[in-house]
């Protein structure tokens, strides 16, 4: 080979080596060199040397070899990447849990911060799936997008199903009216809040956020608890339906407010606080004040000016 | 004792029982202003918004009588009746002047306005 040209390729071979220094070039990525050149080298040899690299005649291939580093350095920032997410997701990333009467509920207020990172993670992953360079990572990539997006469906059934328990709670185990009412639904409820404490306590001792959403299952139960408390849930409306067609002005109260009345009906001075709410203009009843407490007649009404009307 | 929504159902009766048979008696009284009870002192004895009502009624009836008496020939009945009104007002006036708690005061003023707009409404025809 003429001088003249030994000297051009050499000035092409001098950049392509300083760039496979490259801290990103993994054994994998050297493997691949040997493919495009068609000859073998070791690095990892004791006696590998730069005559070894020179009879790769790496002029012929420069813009492969461009290609290869640029790719392994794109690959060491997704592994980075990766491993960063991978990181965030041990066993440091908890969910956090309050104390709530007899029982443990989830803290929502620490939730947001899992949530963000749940959907910021997922366009991540996303983005790196989708890049060509992330061949090498595809099984991991797959394996987090599903868990990530296991622990995004079943955080969200978990705090729907903490709302819904957490509202018909206090009516199904503790308003005698509605447990004599409604007594195959109550049992239904007392099902599912045995079941839901126990889930509460399984998850708060391994508190760790991809096992207790990931755990074989959880969003199954879960969505049983919504089904089985929705069913609660339709009986007690039908149940304050019912009333509220007997005594229409029952439909100016909330929900609530019909549950703290009902239970309190034979107590017409706790009802009296209610008066207002249903006769706009009322403040509330005067009862004739003799025999023993809660007074149960009424002898006259108050406006909510204060003028009173004597039945 | 009865269910809560049913004695509640009772108590929406009594009230409304109870109010008819206000309305009825304050009607009846009317009759009374030109007597021993006279009208600024005959609301006192109900609650603003039956004496209210009540001396809309008796307004009204008295509005149509005028018409009648117009007809029937006699051409100043409609400013009498104009005055007699005016008279009202402006012993209702002297009542709110003087001493009377919240409750009566605003009572009395409503009257006053409702008053003041049956007025207007006669004197329209008197022009």
């Amino acid at each position: 080979m003429a001088l003249n040209d030994r000297v051009k390729n050499m000035d092409v071979i001098r950049p392509l080596i300083s760039q496979l220094h490259s801290e990103f070039m993994q054994p994998r990525h050297w493997k691949k060199l040997n493919g495009i050149c068609g000859k073998i080298v070791n690095r990892d040899d004791p006696r590998f040397c730069l005559r070894d690299i020179i009879d790769l005649e790496l002029y012929k291939y420069a813009e492969d070899v461009n290609e290869l580093v640029e790719g392994a350095q794109k690959e060491a920032g997704i592994e980075k990447k990766l491993t960063g997410i991978v990181d965030y997701w041990g066993d440091s990333t908890v969910l956090f849990f309050k104390e709530y009467k007899d029982t443990k509920v989830l803290d929502t207020a620490g939730l947001e911060e899992i949530v963000e990172n749940v959907d910021l993670h997922s366009m991540d992953l996303m983005t790196m799936n989708a890049s060509k360079d992330s061949e090498e990572f595809k099984p991991q990539l797959l394996k987090w997008q599903k868990t990530l997006k296991t622990i995004d469906q079943v955080l969200t059934l978990w705090v729907k199903v903490q709302k819904q328990w957490t509202r018909l709670e206090p009516i199904f185990l503790a308003s005698e009216d509605i447990r004599a009412q409604l007594p195959e639904d109550t049992k239904r409820f007392e099902k599912v809040d045995a079941e839901w404490k126990g889930l509460m306590g399984d998850a708060s001792d391994d508190p760790g956020v991809v096992n207790a959403t990931n755990t074989e299952g959880r969003d199954k139960i879960l969505e049983e608890f919504i089904a089985e408390i929705d069913l609660c849930e339709k009986a007690l409306n039908e149940y304050l339906e019912q009333k509220k067609k007997i005594f229409p002005r029952f439909y100016f109260v909330s929900n609530q407010a019909l549950l703290d009345i009902l239970s309190n009906g034979n107590n017409p001075e706790k009802v009296n606080e209610y008066i207002s709410d249903c006769f706009d203009g009322m403040k509330n009843m005067k009862f004739i004040e003799e025999g023993n407490r809660p007074y149960r007649t009424a002898q006259g009404m108050f406006a909510k000016d204060g003028e009173y009307v004597a039945f | 004792m009865n269910a809560v929504e049913n004695y509640l159902c009772d108590l929406e009766k009594k009230m409304q029982d109870t109010l008819k048979a206000i309305i009825l008696t304050a009607k009846d009284t009317t009759d009374d202003w030109n007597v021993d009870n006279p009208r600024e002192l005959w609301l006192d004895g109900y609650c603003a918004q039956l004496a209210l009502l009540a001396t809309q009624i008796v307004w009204t009836e008295e509005t149509i009588r005028t018409f009648d008496d117009l007809e029937s020939g006699s051409e100043s009945a409609m400013k009498e009746f104009l005055q007699l009104i005016k008279n009202r007002i402006s012993k209702l006036i002297s009542r709110v002047r003087g001493q009377l708690n919240m409750e009566a005061r605003v009572k009395v003023i409503t009257i006053i306005t409702i008053d003041v707009h049956s007025r207007d409404v006669i004197k329209k025809f008197v022009d």
